[in-house]
Parts: structure tokens; sequence; C-alpha cells
């Protein structure tokens, strides 16, 4: 069969500073397909689609329609094209309603997407009038005759019911006097879609749509995508996903480092060929998960809540404990309260009602038999004895009483010691000082872990700038830090002294990380550590996690990949509309039981 | 019933057409990387720039006199003991309150009261020196003027902060207002002490005292090279240092860590407002009088010298001197031209702004598209 | 008394009402320029300007009032121009430089300052001083009035006044209608919000913010000229009309962002500040500090508005942030 092109790249070179994002990339796309853009974080395919979107201006190279050499220097550019993307980051504004969102930016509405989707359907809905041998009645004529009034005025009533057959068309549902930050992202994204529509785009761009989706709204998604397709519409879906890639596209282009790796069609490859094109070499990558070692309970969280400054609830009634030695999987639609149960955790958010305790273990609390008989003894060794010259694990079982009783004399077994503490009301710094080394890895990494015009050198103090008497600042000890986390995590910076926000995404990770780790942590909690990050430096971050925990350290992982949650965690809490709608053993759960738990359904 | 046309066009959308390319000649992005040199290089160049603008507008109000306003600062700042002494105090009052606010602007909160921290500074100073038994000796007095300045520049700047760091209330206005307030309170006292003239004036207690005049200068040009220094070391290797540095990048991160915002939004700006009473209380010890033009605009002055030395103390130090030289050199030049005082913000203005404009150099690389030109003439031959 | 309270107070709300009326359109397309009371001034050095061409090109006062007019027409274009040829300047340095908003505005205010003191200074030098413009600032001010001998305080009121007394309700209506209802405005809106967004959408957000600033400055400048020609009648107050721009900028944050709210928040701000003149303090020395029950008020208004609206939803979201696309 011959494909029409829909539109052609050829030879894009975009560089920022001394990085290539892309460097002579050509990519083809036909009418009528759908293409996947595949390459690791960091390998250029949102940097080349924002060429072709027309956010980005080209160095060099040009962009073909039927063979001649177009200009794309605005969005309004693209959209003349009929070329529409929807960005990873919604381009919404929030305190507009869906209908002003989708009508803003356009002089007027005529011979735009909607009057094309609408005038065709109704041509559909007469041509079947015909056929069944009807006249049509005068209510459809006049509502066909309204449809084509001049669109030129500002009616967003009209505008709203035009939206609506958009809606009816594609099959999605929107409320077009829904504000937008009143949206679930999904709401968000189907209204993103609308929008271009509207503008009666042919070309439409993904970046990364699955991220923040369950398995279940992906499956809608696809659906709706199969459906434009059918519509002649050609479209590129940019991701890292594989077995995204091998369900929806017609062709796959992969793109590493900024160059093109190639295009192939997908009934003719398979998920490791695009693996090793995309990765370069072929690597092992699996993640190690050990049995938790431990039993001890290291954090209680007990009915927390949280309000944001409008005072609606974000966190209602959490509960769950954190053990050590253990990675405790956050799973959830984003913004359903990840970030503000991190936040209320570490002191950083208000906790309106509930409690937040502590454990503090010391392994070393002697104890005698003058105080103690030989039942309590045992009984307190169930809960942790210790060897007093390695600190290592003791079990009294299978030993004799005579033996216990030797070695509770001689001194040589420890017991725990639970100490609990409350974290309520406490901020960072004061649960610091209670000695407490509690890491956390924000979401937000040079908005709230880092502070981006700071070097890195700077960024160590801020775990420890308050060490020391006196007024003034030791200089000597957070240089020594970075020192060791540059060399041991291979941040690649040109010096100690380098801003942190002119580091790759990857790198300032890296930098966060190595912090907090730095940081000899008892609790762990990292949000979305790999976000942005290539796969090798993923797995890096992976293996620290793990041998935190085979530390001892309790880990809260909060992640958007359900399969590395599956892999990683231990225990996945599921939390949907601020609630715990499931504490799951992630080694006895699927990713679809996930995805229901995440929507609010049970199990 | 009537018919129902439809339009085909719709209903088969036309392919898409290629319009006439249409790229842009001008292309920015942004720098990423500025070295050392490059930042001097356009510095240097900017000033020049500002400088000869300047002169240009002086020779736009009146023709002829380009050379003029150069050969007249110059001399306006080495003419003569006096006029190098004058202008060493304006550098001395534009260095300091510059130094004053720059704390609060760290932290990204908009101190545009500097002026009105300065007069109640001068005003408790004043007012202890008109109501203190003349019995106090003199060192005495004036130890107690300072204090009392300090304090009330303290105490003027941190209402602002409190309703900034408790609401978040827009601190630009607020301490702008405040500036009118301090003008009022220093009319109302002036009436109060003198009921006939409303002039605080001749005030004797505690008043700088020297048998050379120009010693007068001196005194408060130390004072102000030690608060220099002091916020330079301040600012670089003190704790409070950096933490009204966090405070100003993210508040988050100040959060994060556990900073106490609200606190340390307070404490910076109530050093700020405290320096600038410092400032009140020289001028006044100084004078021997307060009135509510001793700042004449300086406060705004300040800020933009703040800004524009990148919150640099060395910077800051340059530019201020810069700003003096022009203030004093169009102020002398346009006084013999006949151009009124108005002429000196004028220039002020106009040198902030154009080293405003090269800021861009900094952080922008611009980039000529010449294919743009060679396009349209290919075009015009085929035609 | 308390009719002339209203009347000083409806005389005076034009200014803040043209000066906010600018301003929230500049700052509704997420400019916040701080150099509104320079542009005020600016609106002053135009009308000085407008007046000295008039006067050479028709030679003398208009006997008519046909040349009234247009010299009505003249000082009108001539302070808005000044007024656009600042949002220009503006709108160069802060869209195309991306220069910080805030210091380029404390520049420009100083800058308007000098100006208007400087084009004065050289008018009066010339021999055309106070009196030169007086003449001509009441042929404009009694263009459009009603008989000056008004018998009831509705006339009083309303129709006793210049008809740039009524361009300034007019505008600030106009305004709140365009932002409101229409396509344009709806697009100043989304640029003010959220550049990002609205750029993505096809909106030319440099177009849009070079055009809100340079409108919006040009109608801030008629609040400066209004001072000049109705209020003061050709005499220069200086340290006067830059407080006025100043509670103007305050006026923006205390009406929510919204011109028709502007109406009424000026005449409140009008009536505030000829309250303590009109009805004075028996003792002298506190009528000089209850002079100043205007600005304390101001600050009254700047902490309510902040404890009240936590939300702080009203605000423009991209306010005071330059936009660069290729930002990665």
């Amino acid at each position: 069969m011959d494909k029409k092109l829909a539109i052609q790249l050829k030879n894009i070179s975009k560089t920022f500073g001394k990085v290539k994002a892309n460097s002579n990339v050509s990519l083809d796309l036909y009418e009528g397909e759908i293409l996947s853009l595949l390459g690791e974080n960091g390998s250029g395919k949102t940097s080349l689609m924002n060429v072709l979107a027309g956010i980005y201006t080209p160095d060099s190279g040009s962009i073909l329609l039927n063979g001649e050499k177009i200009t794309i220097t605005s969005p309004k550019d693209a959209f003349s094209y009929r070329i529409g993307m929807i960005h990873q980051h919604f381009k919404l504004v929030d305190v507009f309603t869906a209908t002003e969102n989708v009508v803003v930016g356009l002089d007027n509405e005529d011979y735009k997407g909607f009057r094309r989707a609408a005038v065709q359907s109704e041509y559909e809905k007469f041509e079947r009038i015909k056929a069944e041998g009807k006249e049509p009645t005068e209510d459809d004529v006049n509502n066909y005759k309204r449809l084509l009034k001049s669109t030129r005025g500002y009616n967003l009533k009209e505008s709203a019911i035009r939206i609506k057959r958009i809606c009816d068309k594609f099959g999605f549902v929107l409320d077009p006097n829904k504000r937008v930050c009143d949206m679930s992202v999904s709401e968000k994204q189907t209204l993103e879609i609308v929008k271009t529509l509207y503008r009666g785009v042919d070309i439409l761009i993904l970046d990364e749509p699955t991220a923040v989706l369950t398995p279940q709204e992906i499956d809608k998604l696809f659906d709706v995508l199969r459906n434009m397709r059918e519509a002649g519409k050609s479209i590129i879906i940019i991701t890292h996903k594989l077995n995204e890639v091998m369900e929806i596209s017609d062709r796959i282009t992969v793109l590493r480092k900024g160059e093109l790796v190639g295009s192939v069609n997908k009934t003719e490859t398979s998920i490791d060929e695009l693996t090793e094109m995309m990765v370069g070499k072929k690597t092992e990558l699996n993640i190690e998960r050990s049995l938790p070692n431990g039993t001890q309970s290291l954090l209680e969280v007990k009915d927390l809540c949280v309000k944001n400054i409008v005072g609606t609830d974000i966190l209602k009634n959490i509960s769950f404990n954190l053990k050590e030695g253990e990675i405790l999987g956050i799973a959830g639609i984003s913004g359903n309260g990840q970030k503000e149960l991190l936040e209320a955790i570490a002191g950083v958010d208000r906790i309106s009602s509930g409690e937040v305790i502590y454990h503090r273990q010391k392994k070393d609390k002697p104890v005698s038999f003058y105080h103690k008989s030989l039942k309590e003894i045992k009984k307190l060794a169930t809960e942790g004895a210790f060897h007093n010259k390695n600190n290592k694990r003791v079990s009294f079982e299978g030993k004799s009483n005579k033996e216990i009783k030797e070695m509770v004399n001689n001194g040589e077994v420890f017991f725990n010691d639970n100490e609990t503490m409350s974290l309520k009301g406490k901020n960072p710094r004061e649960i610091r000082e209670l000695g407490i080394h509690l890491a956390f890895v924000p979401e937000d990494r040079l908005g709230m872990g880092l502070v981006g015009n700071m070097d890195i050198n700077e960024n160590m103090m801020l775990r420890s700038y308050r060490k020391g008497k006196g007024p003034f600042l030791n200089f000597k000890k957070p240089k020594d830090t970075a020192e060791t986390i540059i060399h041991e995590l291979e941040v690649a910076t040109p010096s100690a002294t380098t801003q942190v926000k002119k580091l790759s995404g990857g790198n300032v990770q890296k930098v966060l990380v190595g912090r907090e780790i730095a940081y000899a942590p008892s609790v762990f909690m990292v949000a979305y550590p790999v976000r942005g990050l290539d796969i090798n430096s993923s797995y890096t971050i992976y293996n620290l996690l793990n041998k935190q925990k085979e530390k001892g350290v309790g880990i809260i992982y909060v992640g958007e990949d359900l399969d590395v949650l599956l892999a990683l965690a231990d225990r996945i809490l599921v939390l949907c509309n601020g609630e715990v709608s499931g504490i799951v053993d992630a080694r006895k759960i699927d990713k679809r039981q996930l995805g229901a738990l995440m929507l609010g359904n049970s199990l | 019933m009537s018919e129902v046309k439809f339009d085909q066009k719709l209903i088969n959308p036309t392919p898409r057409k290629v319009k006439p390319a249409r790229e842009k000649f001008i292309h920015i992005t942004k720098k990423l990387d500025v070295s050392m040199k490059y930042k001097v290089i356009v510095r240097v160049i900017s000033i020049v720039t500002a400088l000869l603008v300047c002169a240009l507008i002086l020779n736009l109000f009146s023709p002829g006199h380009f050379g003029d306003f150069f050969s007249g600062s110059i001399n306006s700042l080495v003419g003569s003991d006096k006029k190098f002494f004058n202008s060493v105090y304006e550098f001395t009052l534009l260095l300091g309150l510059s130094i004053a606010v720059l704390p609060s602007f760290k932290m990204k909160f908009w101190n545009l009261g500097g002026e009105g921290q300065v007069l109640i500074g001068g005003l408790a100073a004043a007012l202890v020196s008109r109501y203190i038994s003349p019995s106090v000796p003199n060192f005495l007095t004036t130890i107690i003027m300072f204090v009392a300045a300090v304090v009330a520049g303290g105490i003027w700047a941190a209402i602002p902060a409190f309703f900034k760091a408790k609401f978040d209330t827009n601190e630009t206005l607020f301490t702008l207002m405040m500036n009118y307030i301090a003008t009022g309170l220093i009319i109302f006292f002036a009436f109060i002490a003198d009921p006939s003239h409303g002039l605080f004036t001749n005030l004797k207690n505690g008043i700088f005292n020297f048998s050379n005049s120009d010693m007068l200068i001196i005194v408060p040009f130390i004072v102000v090279v030690l608060m220099t220094a002091f916020m330079f070391g301040y600012l670089n290797y003190t704790k409070h240092g950096y933490e009204l540095s966090v405070v100003g990048e993210t508040r988050n991160t100040a959060k994060y860590i556990g900073i106490n915002v609200k606190g340390v939004i307070l404490r910076t700006v109530i050093i700020s407002g405290a320096l600038c009473g410092i400032i009140g209380y020289l001028s006044v010890a100084k004078q021997g009088s307060i009135s509510e033009n001793i700042m004449s605009g300086r406060g705004f002055t300040a800020v933009m010298i703040a800004w524009l030395g990148h919150m640099n103390v060395l910077e800051i130090v340059i530019m201020s001197f810069l700003v003096a030289f022009i203030t004093r050199g169009s102020g002398q030049v346009a006084t013999s031209l006949d151009l009124g005082t108005d002429f000196t913000k004028i220039t002020i203005a106009v040198f902030l702004i154009v080293i405003l404009a090269f800021e861009f150099f900094l952080n922008y690389d611009v980039h000529f598209n010449k294919n743009v030109f060679k396009n349209k003439k290919s075009k015009e031959v085929k035609e | 008394m308390f009719v002339t309270l209203l009347k000083e107070a409806l005389r005076l709300t034009p200014i803040f009402l043209f000066g906010s009326t600018g301003e929230t359109l500049t700052e509704k397309s997420g400019h916040l320029n701080l150099g509104t009371p320079g542009i005020l001034c600016m609106g002053v050095a135009g009308g000085m300007v407008g007046i000295s061409i008039y006067d050479l090109i028709f030679g003398g006062f208009p006997t008519n009032f046909g040349g009234a007019l247009a010299l009505f027409l003249i000082v009108v274009f001539m302070a808005m121009l000044f007024g656009a040829l600042s949002g220009l300047l503006f709108s160069f340095f802060c869209v195309s430089l991306r220069c910080n908003q805030n210091v380029m505005g404390l520049a420009y205010t100083t800058f308007g300052i000098g100006f208007y003191g400087l084009v004065f200074n050289s008018f009066e030098s010339q021999g055309k001083g106070i009196f030169y413009f007086n003449e001509f600032c009441y042929t404009i001010n009694t263009l459009f009035m009603k008989d000056a001998e008004a018998t009831n305080a509705f006339e009083k009121l309303f129709l006793a006044n210049g008809g740039l007394w009524y361009m300034s309700f007019i505008i600030a209506i106009v305004v709140a209608i365009i932002l409101k209802r229409t396509r344009v405005g709806l697009n100043i809106r989304a640029v003010g919000e959220n550049a990002g967004s609205a750029d993505a959408a096809g909106i030319n957000v440099s177009k849009y913010r070079y055009l809100t600033t340079i409108i919006g400055s040009a109608i801030s400048a008629l609040g400066g000229l209004y001072y000049f020609v109705e209020i003061n009648i050709g005499l220069l107050e200086f340290g006067k009309i830059d407080t006025y721009g100043w509670l103007a900028v305050a006026l923006v944050i205390f009406t929510l962002w919204k011109t028709d709210l502007g109406v009424l928040g000026a005449f409140l701000f009008a009536f505030l500040f000829k309250l303590p003149e009109i009805y004075g303090l028996p003792s002298a020395e506190f009528n000089m500090l209850f002079l100043y029950l205007p600005y304390f008020i101001t600050i009254l208004v700047l902490l309510a508005t902040s404890i009240f609206d936590r939300k702080a939803g009203q605000a423009p979201g991209n306010l005071g942030i330059t936009y660069f696309r290729e930002e990665r």
C-alpha cells in the first residue's frame, strides 16, 4: 500500500550551550500511522518534537511538507500546518475553564477542526437519514444551520457546545465548565487532546502520555489514539516504555544521545532488538531484591490528616508503619497526596491531625537476672537481642537455659531499647536535633531539595550548615562530602564549584541522592528518584537504595513506573484521593490490580 | 423545507499548503557558561556606553556641551577640596544605603523603604539630641543617639517584614508607603520642636564637632566602610548569611531543611533597617539638622545599585562610586548650564537603564540568520 | 461641606482611575510596571509639549469651540504618545531584552520624575512659565463643562467636569469589558496567567505584552495629564504626581485586578485623600500628620487584601516573570 508522507524532518541539529540535544536527526511521518519515538531520557526526543511544534528553533536542518521546505517559528505556525503537541507538563491555564482553555489563542473559530469534525458527523447523519428514505426533521436542519453560523464572535456557551461535539465524535468525557485546577491528570490530558483537535490538528505529538496514567487509563487513551488513526491522523508518541511501543505503534524510530539510531516497523522487530538500539550495548539490568532483614517497626503513621491552604483535606486518615530494612513503595496517580505525605512526615508540611511516631532502637540495653526473670528475658530476645562485640543478632532458640544465663551474666548480650518519639509538629531542623536522620529526596529537585543557583559545595551544606559552634560557616566538611559524591557516583561536572542548575538532570539527582545518603539516614524517603534519568543511572539509584535497605534503613519510595515499583518494593501502599486504598505485598500483586487500587476500586 | 447544502471544503479538508518561508532574522538563545573575562568586558562596555548616553542627553538639552559632561564630572570630583569631600559624602551615602538594603534584596525582599528607615533613624537621633539634658556628656549623647537610630530604623523595617512573613503582604508598596509616613512624622515633630517654622535644625547635643570641617565627612565614611566590611563577612561567611540566601533562592528549600523562614525574614529586614538607621544617625550627627529631604530619592537609587551590582559587595562599591560620580557631575553641569536639579535624576536613571540593558548580553546569546536576506534576494531574482 | 468633600473627591478620582486602569491592563499580561509613577509624570510632560505645539501651529489661545477641541485632542494625543513611548521602552527592555521588571520600573520612575521637571524647566527658561500653561489648561478644562454656575448638587458633582474626567470612567469600563468579554481579553489573561501555555496555544506572547503595556501606559499617562490640566490647571506641584502614581499601583492590588472595581476603589482613595484636607484637625501639628492618612489607609488596604485573599488567586500567575520560550 502506498503511504503518503505527512511530514519530514531532515538533518535537524539543536544545541543548548555545549550540550548537543540533537545532531543530524531525520524522521519521516506517514499519514494515518502511529509512530513511536523511542529513546532513553536525555536522548533528545522531546527537543526534536519541540522543533516540530515550533517551541525550539533548530540550529540547522529543515522540515519538509510535500517535499517543500517549510518554516515553523512558533506554535502558531505549527497549528497552521495542523501540527499539535501535548507536552509532558501540560500547557493549560489553571484558573481557566476547559472551554476557555480550548478557545484561547484562536482569532476566530471558522474552518477550524471543530467545524470539520462537526460537519463531517452531520453529513454522515444526513446521509444515514437519506439512506433510510426519510427526510431530515426541522430540528436537524436548524441544528446544522447553527453550526454553520459564523464563529468569529466570542461566545463561550456556543464554543462549549462545539467542544461537546468533538468529544462525542471521538469518545471523550469532558466537562466544558470545569476549571483546570479542579481536574485530575487524565482529565487534563483529555482536555489537551480536545484542544488540539479543536484546532484541526492532523499531526498529533504526545510527550510521555502514559507516564501519569494507570493501566486502565492507558487502555482508554490507546483506544482514542486508534480512533484518531482510523480518521486518518498521524500520531507521534514519545516514550521509553517498550511494552507500550509494541502495543500501540506501527513504526518505531529510535534516538540515542541525540542521534538517530534507526527506524523499524513494529512487525519486524522485538523488544530485545529495540532495547539494544535504545541503550547501545546489551546490558544486564535487573533489580536484586533481597528479603527485608528486620522486623522492628521504624516509623509509625497513625490517622494522618493534612489540609491545604484553603482548608480542604489533602490526606485523610493515613495509617501505616515502616519497618527497618524494607522498601515501602507508594503508588498512586500523581497529585493524590504522595507529595504531601512525604512532606508531612519530613516536617515540611503541617499535620492537621494524627501522629507520626519514630521508634529509635538502641541495641545497647544490658539486662540482668536481678531485674528480670528468664521468661521475661526470652520474651525480650524475640524483639531483638544483640551480641556486644559485633552487634549481630543473637538467637536464643535452640539454646539451653544454662547457656542463656551464662551469656546474659557475662554481659555478652544486649537488648533492644525501644524509644518512641513523636515527629508531629516538628520542623526538619527539630527532627534533626532529636538525632533522627530522616533523609528525603523530594520530587522537586531544584525547587526544594537543592538550590539551583548555588554550587555543589554550598548545596552540601544545606543539611549540615548549622553544625559547629559560633556564627561562622564551616566550608571544609561540605567540600569533602562533595568530592566524595562526585567521585563515587561519577557526577559529570566541571568542578565542585559549578552551579547545580547547570548540571544535567541525572547529575542533579546524583548530587541530591548522594547528599542524602551521606547523611547516614535511618529513614530514607525518595520521590520519583529516576525521573529524567537514563537507564544506567536509574539502575545505579535502585542499587544504592537496595544497599541502604540491606543496612537496615527503612525506605519509602514514591514511584510512577509500576513495573519498577513491583520489582523494587517489598510492600506497596496505594494512595487514591488522599486515602489509603490498599497496602499490598509487592511480590503477590500484578500491575492491573495496582491500577485498580489507584483508581479507588477494591481488589 | 430548505435544502441542506454541505460545504465540500469541510468534508474533504484541503491539503495543507506550503506557505512562503519567513524565517526570523534574530534568534536568541540562553547563555549557559559565562567566563569572568566576558563579564568584565561586558560591564566595562556597558559603563562606557552609559556615560556616553548621559553625555548625549546633556547635548540634547543643551547643544554643544557633549564634552562638558565629562570635564564637569571630573571637575566636580577633584576640582577643589570641598568638591572632593562632597563627592566622598555622596559616595558614602549611596554606598551605605546600598549596603543597608543589600541583605533584604539578597533575600528577595523588595525593600523600597530604605529612605523611610533612614528618616526614622535620623528622627530618633534628632529627638534624642533635641530633648536630652545638655549636662549629659557629648560622647554619651552621641552613643544614645546612635542606639536610638538603630532601634528606630530596625523597628520601622520590622513592621512590613512582620506582615510579609505572616500574611505575605506586598512589601514593595508597604515599604514605600512607610516612606511617606516617615516624612509625615518628621514634619510633625519638626512642628512640635519648632512650632513657628517647623524646621528641625540647630541641634547641638551629640553632634560631631571637629575643628577641621572635613573630618565631618571622614567619620561617616569610616563607618560606612566598616559597615561594608561587616556586610561582606555577614553574607559570605556566616550561618545567617547562608540562611538568608537560601530563603531568597527558594522558600521551599528553606522549609525543607527546617529554616525558620519567618524568623529569617524578620531578622534580615531588621538588620537592613538598623543599618539604614545608622545612615540616618550619621546624617543628623554631621548636619546637626534633619528634614524630610535628606535622602532625596537615594533610596530607589540604592535599590537599583544593589540589584545591578548582582548583590555582590565589591560590584556594589564600584557601582556606588560611579553613580556618585554621575550625580555630582551632572548636578554641577546642570547648575552651570541652568538645567535645574532634575537633570541629575535623568542622568542617574539613564545610566542605570543602559547598564540594565547590557545585562541581556550576560544572559543571552544573539544569533543572526543571514539566510533570511539570501532567500529574499533569490526570490526576487526568480520573479 | 460634605458636598464639597464629595465634589473634591470625585475631582481627584480620575488620577487614580487612569493610573490603575492602565496598570491593571499591563499587569493582566504579566508585566509589573513600577514605572507607572514616572509614566504619570510623562503624561504631564506630554501635556506641556502638546500645548506648546498647539501654540506653535495656531499661535495663541483658541478662541472658538473648534480651536479648543483641537487643543484638547492635541494635548490628549501628546500625553498618550509620551505614555505609549514609555510603554514601548518598558516592553523593549522587559520583553525583548528580558530585564528585571522591578528594576526597570524604578529606574523609569526616576527618569519620569526628572524628565517632566526638566521639560518644565526648559519651557520656563523660554519664558513660558506657569501662567502660560494656566490659560491654555483653563480653556481645555471648560470645553465640555456645563455652565460653571451649577445649581444643584447633582450638576455640581457630575456635570461640572472637563472632558478627561468623563474619559477616565469610560476607559475603565471599556477595559473591564474587553478583559472580561472578548477574545483579546481572554488571550491577555492567558498570557498573564501562564505565558508558556499561552504560547503553546498559539498566542504571540511578546506581541500581547508589548501591546498591553503600550496601551496601558498611554492610559496611565492620561492620569498625569488630568492632574496637570483639570486639577492644577497648569500648575506644577513637584513631588505630588509620582505619589499619586504609587497609590494607583496600590489600587490595582486593592481592586483585585478588576478595572470596574477600580472605579469604586479610585473614588475611595480620592475620598480618603480629601478627607483630611477638607475636615482639618483643630491642632495644626496633628493636622500635618492627618494629611498622611491616605498612606496609612493604603497600608491597611494592602494588609486587608493579603489577609482576606489568602489564596492569592487574584494576581495574574506570571506577574513579574519574563518569558523565554527556549527555556530548557
